[in-house]
């Protein structure tokens, strides 16, 4: 499923009341809209200050997304004007270009992305989930290494991966859980403790 | 509204009717803005079709796809209604893409390989039918975002996003005198681009000596390789192939036998498009294509997929998400015997 | 449950269990695996980014929020057809990373790459196109005419697959 559908159960449930749905959106776009943001805010500090503010005003304003765009899409445009408004109300310029109006996509370039990122001890954090990521996925087993691979990075549904590597959908499920599981064995450390225990 | 009535004794109706007319104008451009209708989008595209091929024009052009990025030079000549036209690699091994009636013929000379594909007749936008613009309206959003400039140029922006996840969104910036496309990006589902070209400089309408465009190698080097193509009859013909379930706004646009790579046996050739962009699909024995791996590639926004069926080998390529190229590669048949 | 989130994820859980895997959450640890699994598949996609502190933060000033309720919409209907039985194909060899094992060890050519700098996963594939096929596909496809000769770059940018092709 592309993230249209996928993200559209999580909207819902969010739009009836539940806040845990939302959560779990803020948990899956947050590194993303940082990104975009930080481009437009460039202390660190307050990029966070602003994702959040974002993501506030993208939960209030719900009952008005009818799913037309997708949620990203939607979620981007708040961003945006939000950061811009929070620019403005400071007496600093939003940068005037137009390159992030009218939901441009974000740049394929890594470089670009890593510069514009946080303090150097976020960037060095970042590199090290990179890291642990590339070594804990060459030692998983080759079924599982495949089966993620093409869930993640090729983008295709478990109905495809089954056609693909010739087996039951079941299997791939097992795959792909296996395979997260495993490297997120090695990842866990790595991306604190309490902060996220919630629930 | 009160200013002008008070003083409609003394002002002359002619400029009541230019106010009025103008606040109609308003209110019209208020109604349509910012959403474009099927048949805006089009014509724009035909305008930038047409001034592809009209007018000369010469430039760099930057290419990123996949991560990579790569740096063109492309000179556009128009002399006398005949178009040459040179594309030359500025990264990597200097290779050359050159177009002349309608003729492509690409030089490798790391690999000593030269490819020649005949000119096809469809060399034009084509016009689409009104059912085909309604269904192109049905499957993208139309938009236009504020004029930036691009290369130097001021650039009007266009953003055709899908409603489904079968298609790439699109943005075009076209420039606001001529129409020429200075550039285009192709973005996924996640918001990701996954091919942009741009124009980093470029002269528009300039003098230009068909010279400019010459490659730079004779037509076959000698001890090069010509792998030739041959297109065949430009009107359809049935293969006996079809595919049976068609991504939604996806229609057959041409059928036919052809050659590839010189060879002697015959290509089935099909191509379906969605009004903005294609898919190909090349069903041949598969003892033709002896060690060609089955499988899913791509570049950029190029997604291909093959696979072996009967004792064929089905290859589907197009400017579409790997499902909607794997969605047509997989359900290609026979056709049924009436 | 950690099984359910990856599915949750993939869009793989069917309407009635989504309910059901939201209320179970409560143990601690379920929003942190699920960004666990989320932080996975963007490292993999070369698109890391670090917010490390900002969950918690969020947490409480959502929690501050009052609580949201839209009207209920009928849901979109999803694109009607079925993916194609699995009976009529052949099974195929996949491109990627799999393809690295077809030259050498995978684990080897991670460790190379990894030296070499580049330490997004996604860069260490290989990737050949059929060129034959993509120079016939452009003199049909719209872009060639809107676009002029440009698209013919990805005849030439790709890497020279000699042989057969």
């Amino acid at each position: 499923m592309g993230d249209r559908e996928v993200d559209q159960q999580l909207v819902e449930r969010a739009q009836r009341g539940d806040k845990r749905a939302f959560e779990l959106l803020v948990a899956k776009y947050q590194r993303k809209l940082g990104r975009l943001l930080s481009r437009m805010v460039r202390d660190p500090a307050e990029v966070e200050d602003v994702t959040q503010e974002a993501f506030i005003k993208a939960y209030r304003a719900l009952p008005s997304f009818r799913g037309d765009s997708a949620f990203y899409t939607w979620l981007y445009r708040i961003a945006i004007n939000t950061a811009k408004n929070y620019l403005v109300a400071l007496g600093r310029r939003a940068p005037t270009t137009t390159e992030f109006d009218n939901e441009d996509a974000e740049n394929f370039d890594d470089a670009e992305a890593l510069r514009d990122s946080a303090t150097p001890e976020d960037h060095l954090h970042g590199k090290q989930i990179a890291e642990t990521v590339t070594r804990a996925m060459a030692t998983l087993p080759e079924d599982l290494r495949t089966a993620i691979t093409l869930r993640e990075i090729d983008g295709l549904a478990y109905e495809e991966i089954a056609t693909l590597m010739n087996c039951p959908i079941g299997t791939v499920r097992s795959r792909i859980f296996r395979a997260r599981e495993a490297i997120a064995a090695e990842l866990r450390p790595l991306l604190g403790t309490d902060e996220n225990r919630r629930w | 509204m009160s200013a002008v009535e008070a003083t409609s004794e003394s002002v002359a109706p002619r400029r009541r009717t230019r106010v009025c007319a103008a606040m109609l104008g308003l209110l019209a451009a208020l109604a349509l803005a910012p959403h474009a209708r099927a048949e805006d989008v089009t014509a724009w595209l035909a305008r930038a079709a047409h001034a592809a091929r009209t007018l000369n024009y010469v430039g760099t052009i930057v290419f990123q796809h996949g991560g990579r990025t790569e740096t063109l030079r492309l000179t556009h000549v128009n002399d006398g209604g005949a178009e040459y036209e040179k594309l030359v690699n500025l990264d990597g091994p200097a290779r050359e893409v050159i177009r002349s009636h309608g003729e492509v013929r690409c030089y490798y000379p790391d690999a000593k390989i030269v490819r020649v594909e005949p000119r096809t007749f469809r060399n034009v936008f084509p016009s689409l039918s009104p059912q085909q613009q309604r269904s192109l309206a049905e499957h993208y959003e139309f938009r236009k975002a504020e004029n930036v400039r691009v290369a130097g140029f001021e650039a009007q922006v266009h953003v055709l996003e899908p409603r489904d996840g079968r298609r790439y969104g699109h943005k075009f910036w076209t420039e606001r005198e001529t129409g020429l496309l200075l550039k285009a990006r192709m973005i996924n589902e996640r918001q990701e681009v996954v091919e942009q070209f741009a124009f980093t400089d470029i002269a528009i309408g300039v003098k230009l000596d068909r010279e400019l465009a010459k490659p730079t190698w004779p037509a076959v080097p000698p001890d090069w390789q010509l792998r030739e193509g041959s297109a065949g009859d430009p009107a359809s013909h049935d293969t006996g192939w079809v595919v049976a379930k068609l991504p939604p706004g996806f229609v057959k646009v041409k059928e036919g036998f052809r050659h590839l790579r010189g060879r002697r046996e015959q290509v089935a050739h099909l191509v379906f498009s969605d009004g903005l962009v294609a898919v190909s699909v090349f069903v041949e024995p598969i003892a033709a294509v002896a060690g060609q791996a089955a499988g899913a590639m791509r570049q950029g926004g190029l997604n291909v997929y093959a696979h072996k069926m009967d004792d064929h080998l089905v290859t589907a390529l197009g400017e579409a998400p790997p499902i909607t190229i794997r969605q047509i590669a997989q359900s290609v048949s026979r056709q049924a015997r009436p | 449950m950690n099984e359910e989130l990856s599915r949750l994820m993939d869009g793989d859980l069917p309407d009635a269990e989504v309910d059901r895997l939201l209320n179970e959450c409560r143990r601690d640890g379920a929003l942190a695996t699920w960004a666990c699994y989320q932080v996975i598949g963007d490292t993999l996609r070369g698109t890391p980014g670090a917010m490390p502190r900002f969950s918690r933060r969020f947490a409480h000033a959502l929690a501050a929020e009052p609580t949201v309720l839209a009207p209920r919409r009928r849901a979109q209907p999803a694109p009607s057809w079925a993916w194609a039985a699995a009976a009529s194909v052949a099974a195929v060899a996949v491109v990627g990373w799999t393809a690295l094992s077809l030259t050498e060890d995978p684990a080897t050519a991670i460790a190379k790459a990894l030296e070499a700098g580049s330490v997004t996963p996604a860069r260490v594939r290989p990737q050949t196109l059929p060129q034959d096929y993509v120079l016939a596909h452009q003199q049909y496809t719209p872009a060639t005419a809107y676009q002029g000769v440009s698209p013919y770059v990805r005849v030439v940018a790709a890497p020279i697959v000699d042989g057969a092709r």
